[in-house]
């Protein structure tokens, strides 16, 4: 029973997940205002975001691609090695207000559902 | 810093990702690099772990390929298989070839007809006649009375032949022949059975004594038997039987053998010759009115 339960779940995740990801890391982004690929993925494990490395650094080329993000290259010091950082354009400042208002409207609906039962009840 | 395994995976991504322009895939390659060092450097992960994380490099180029549109390249299967295929495609088409040379060969499987039974389209043949020779199918019977028609000579032309020439006491000619083919018989101032459009004949002949006689044959045997007449013959392979000869003589053959039995108390005077072969002794006379005998075989033997 929880067998099936699980891979039912597993699976609604996974389909979750892609939308969510990409919402994830341009808020990061955002946040973080300038970023390199290997800093957004300890972040991400840090909050509990699981993300494949080989599949993190195709996706910022795409989104740079995209023209939603810009890229720099940067050496720490003489010593270090080149790091590729990525930050918003406006662009992908407008998509991100976009999606994060598409997300709330998904939740503040999900709400409403709910809602909905209780004021039958009534 | 040098390491192979994580040059081999760099190299396996750049060859993987195909298509996209060379800048661009030099940019890939340094990030995953450089992810790869600050892997190194914060955390305790080897290369070989975190070159697991990051996952197959042709998968991880695939994606690239993928989110920029382009096909990801096919894994490239093993040489071994094109062959195995380019092998058995070739023998299935060798042998549906075989199979139609086969069947156009060797069809139609039985056939009975009048000279027998041929099985797989004449490969077997079970019919009446155990020779190789075609039938013979046609006969010839003819006799002619020669008086009138004031002959020079008799001339025969075949090509397989199996002749006997024996003479008559009277003017006739008489032919009992069987062939197939074609035969001509021309009547002036010399008779002429032609069998030269027949493969293959067999005759007897009976002629008048005295009249010349020219036989000319590709293959065969011919017997000169109890005759009073000059002969001429020419015999390219063969066998050529003279016995109790009672004129002249000129014989040609190629190969084979020619056999001359003298008739008793009769006077020959011999001119023969061989390139290749054999001879037997034979007493020469020097007589005038001793019969001339000219033999000659390219390879084979003169016997008495």
């Amino acid at each position: 029973m929880y067998f099936v339960m699980d891979s039912i779940i597993k699976n609604w995740s996974a389909q979750i997940r892609k939308g969510y990801l990409d919402l994830s890391i341009l808020t990061l982004i955002d946040v973080e205002n300038k970023i390199y690929g290997f800093e957004i993925i300890s972040k991400l494990k840090n909050l509990g975001i699981e993300i494949k490395e080989g599949t993190l650094y195709p996706l910022l080329s795409k989104m740079t691609n995209q023209e939603l993000l810009k890229t720099k290259w940067e050496t720490e010091d003489i010593k270090g090695h080149p790091r590729k950082f990525y930050s918003l354009t406006p662009k992908g400042k407008q998509v991100l207000l976009a999606m994060e208002n598409k997300y709330n409207e998904m939740a503040t609906k999900l709400e409403k559902i709910k809602k909905s039962k209780i004021k039958k009840e009534d | 810093m040098n390491n192979k395994k994580l040059d081999r995976y760099l190299g396996l991504m750049e060859k993987n990702l195909g298509a996209i322009s060379a800048s661009e895939k030099a940019e890939i390659i340094l990030e995953i690099k450089s992810h790869v060092l600050d892997a190194l450097e914060n955390s305790e992960s080897t290369i070989s772990e975190i070159l697991a994380s990051l996952g197959e490099p042709e998968q991880v180029a695939n994606k690239y390929l993928l989110d920029r549109g382009l096909k990801p390249q096919k894994p490239s299967k093993r040489p071994i298989f094109k062959w195995l295929t380019i092998g058995f495609l070739g023998t299935f088409f060798l042998t549906l070839l075989f199979i139609l040379i086969l069947f156009f060969r060797f069809t139609p499987l039985v056939k009975i007809n009048s000279n027998g039974i041929y099985l797989f389209n004449g490969i077997i043949s079970l019919s009446s006649s155990s020779s190789n020779k075609k039938e013979l199918n046609k006969i010839i019977k003819k006799r002619i009375k020669t008086k009138k028609l004031n002959l020079s000579d008799i001339l025969v032309t075949t090509n397989n032949i199996k002749l006997n020439l024996s003479n008559s006491d009277d003017d006739i000619i008489n032919i009992d022949c069987k062939y197939n083919g074609d035969a001509k018989i021309i009547q002036n101032s010399n008779f002429v059975l032609n069998f030269k459009n027949s493969e293959d004949a067999e005759c007897n002949i009976i002629v008048p004594k005295n009249i010349k006689l020219k036989i000319n044959a590709k293959n065969g045997k011919i017997n000169f038997e109890d005759i009073e007449n000059n002969i001429v013959t020419n015999l390219k392979n063969g066998k050529i039987n003279f016995k109790d000869i009672q004129g002249n003589v000129s014989a040609n053959l190629k190969n084979g053998k020619i056999n001359f039995g003298p008739k008793t108390n009769t006077m020959y005077n011999y001119n023969l010759s061989i390139k290749k072969g054999k001879m037997d002794e034979f007493k020469s006379s020097n007589n005038p009115n001793a019969y001339k005998i000219n033999l000659h075989v390219k390879n084979g033997k003169i016997t008495k």
